[in-house]
């Protein structure tokens, strides 16, 4: 690790289980990390090992039964639900599976929605929604609707949303799992660049070993256990 | 605006909404048409007398029926303390001889040049004293197709008696009853025939010193007092039928507020994979609740602007003997209950939105 490199995530220990007693399942079992500002990091496993599980609790969508856990400054461990919000709203770019655009929105509004729901972007939220679209190549489809859009153009819109609040850390789970090889290569190349460009850190759940190519480290889980590949 | 591109974009459901909306509020609108029109015809020209006080004989309870004043009663009101100006007042039910279908009549005996004496809105006033003449009001003559310068008959008493319709009025109808105004004396004649020591008046109204109500009955022995508007309520039926009709304007509001609220309900459920997005990338329910808000506050305005004049249309196209009346206040105040309730009718998505968890938008392929 360099000197001046900026740790994003802190994990140390965290454990997560859900239900109890008898039903209980331990998705992720004291994991220890840290991610730095400017990688793109892959997490592979198998399904069930407690991918899901680890990038919602790096996202503020889950809180650790066990464990201490920073992102971006903010400890995770103890907040309540609105501060959990603010944090996703400030830190966090989310790219889901399925795209997740809100259907009644063009693209361009999909993305401004990150500014009406509160979230601070660095700059005019329309210059840096039309700057995302550009970047992403969707200048042409600003006005389009999800239904009228193919799935990887769908998938760039949701990497252009995550980036409106300038984010420190992208989750994505399993961004390219809809998408055939060649479009799958172009969305994770899009990030790649993002993450190198902005200096952001990007934690990304694939089952796709060639996905896995493009990250600067790659993480894998077994039965809620992480190591390092 | 997300709730405003999303109703945009689900135009077709929110049309559906807006158009039973309309229906509700046109048919709570049409009910407080009916509450204020009903009780329009019990008696507006009663709560518009122009006084402080209304004097009754003490056995009558306010009847404008039962009341009878002697001669020397009436003396005696007009004479007591704090009495500045007074004017005796009778009424009389008369049955017209021409279209007795349409029912009988008020005849109101006034003192012309008193305070008792209604607004002119055509032709002349009445000269003091002068009978056979009278001011019929406006909806006696547009009701039965007469004019200034016609002659009625009306039957009391199993006599015939003839009046020349001089002047028209506007102060509504009285008891129930469109009444035509004449002199004081005719109206003695009608209720009483030619019996000298027969009573002189119904009541008398008195205005001056601020306590007259309680002051003259007080001081004149066998009567009680009220204001116009007591007496207006005491009018038989009318706090009945203002409850009636304000416990189905209730009914109205809630079963509209029920639409509402279930049909906003049923599209919360419908999206909650899309509020649990918008919740996963940092909105608060509260900011997904303002929403939904905006949205309802949106569709009930359109539906309420539609309604409205759909409702003054209706009130007139109906014919009036159907009494409705568009009373500004009245019907605002609904609209604004309306608005209210749509508003309550949504609190249940409220919850329903608090309680989606935003784990699901990384569960969920869309
Ligand atoms: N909400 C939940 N309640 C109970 N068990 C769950 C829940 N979510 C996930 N699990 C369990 O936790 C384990 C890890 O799940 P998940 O994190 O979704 O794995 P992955 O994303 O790698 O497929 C699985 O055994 C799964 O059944
Ligand atoms: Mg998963």
């Amino acid at each position: 690790m360099t000197p001046n490199m900026i740790v994003t995530v802190d994990a140390r220990g965290i454990s997560k289980t859900y239900g109890d007693g008898e039903n209980a399942v331990q998705a992720v079992r004291s994991t220890t990390f840290t991610a730095n500002a400017g990688e793109l990091i892959a997490l592979v496993g198998p399904s069930g090992s407690g991918k899901t599980t680890l990038l919602a609790m790096l996202g503020g969508l889950l809180t650790p039964s066990e464990g201490s856990l920073t992102v971006g400054g903010v400890a995770l461990t103890a907040e309540g639900n609105s501060k959990l919000a603010q944090f996703r709203r400030e830190r966090v770019g989310f790219v889901f599976q399925g795209s997740n655009l809100l259907p009644y929105l063009t693209a361009r509004r999909n993305l401004l929605a990150v500014a009406e729901i509160g979230g601070r972007t660095n700059g005019d939220p329309k210059e840096v929604a039309d700057r995302l679209l550009d970047e992403m190549g969707l200048m042409e489809r600003a006005k389009a609707y999800p239904s009228e859009m193919s799935g990887g153009e769908r998938q760039r819109v949701a990497i252009a949303r995550a980036l409106m609040n300038d984010p420190a850390l992208i989750l994505l789970d399993e961004p390219t799992a809809n998408l055939d090889t060649t479009r799958g290569r172009q969305v994770v190349e899009m990030l790649q660049s993002e993450v190198k460009q902005r200096n952001k850190t990007a934690l990304m759940v694939t089952h796709d070993l060639r996905m896995a190519e493009y990250a600067s480290r790659t993480l894998r889980i077994e039965d809620g256990v992480v190591t390092e590949v | 605006m997300i709730a405003i591109d999303e109703l945009w974009y689900r135009r077709g459901q929110f049309a559906l909404i807006g158009l039973i909306v309309t229906l509700v509020a046109y048919l709570v609108f049409m009910i407080n048409a009916l509450g204020a029109g009903l009780l329009d015809q019990a008696g507006s020209a009663v709560k518009g007398l122009n006084a402080d006080a209304l004097v009754f004989a003490d056995n009558a309870n306010l009847s404008l029926q039962q009341s009878e004043l002697a001669a020397e009663t009436v003396a005696e009101i007009k004479a007591a303390p704090g009495v500045e100006q007074s004017s005796a007042l009778g009424y009389v039910s008369v049955q017209p001889s021409e279209q007795p279908e349409k029912g009988p009549v008020a005849f109101l005996g006034f003192e012309a040049g008193t305070i008792s004496a209604p607004a002119l809105r055509e032709g002349r006033e009445l000269e003091a004293g002068e009978t056979g003449a009278v001011l019929a009001d406006k909806r006696f003559v547009e009701e039965r197709g007469l004019g200034i310068g016609d002659t009625i008959e009306v039957s009391s008493r199993l006599q015939l008696y003839t009046f020349e319709i001089v002047g028209t009025v506007d102060e509504g109808p009285f008891f129930f009853q469109t009444p035509i105004w004449g002199a004081i004396e005719d109206f003695r004649l009608l209720k009483y025939g030619d019996d000298p020591d027969a009573p002189v008046a119904t009541l008398v109204m008195v205005s001056g010193a601020a306590d007259l109500v309680e002051s003259v009955p007080a001081d004149v022995p066998g009567t009680e007092a009220a204001t116009p508007g007591q007496t207006f309520n005491s009018i038989p039926g009318v706090s009945a039928q203002q409850g009636t009709a304000n416990a189905i304007q209730g009914f109205g509001l809630a079963i509209g507020a029920m639409v509402i609220g279930v049909f906003f309900y049923v599209l919360t459920l419908q999206k909650v994979g899309q509020i649990g997005v918008l919740k996963a990338i940092g909105a608060s329910s509260w900011f997904v609740f303002r929403q939904l808000l905006l949205q309802v506050f949106i569709i009930s305005i359109i539906g309420i602007v539609i309604a409205l004049p759909l409702t003054i249309v209706t009130v007139n196209l109906l014919p009036s003997n159907v009494p409705l009346l568009v009373e500004r206040d009245k019907i605002l105040m609904a609209a604004i209950l309306l608005l209210g309730t749509a508003v309550i009718g949504v609190l249940f998505s409220g919850r329903r939105i608090a309680t989606v968890d935003p784990l699901i938008a990384l569960g969920q392929q869309q």
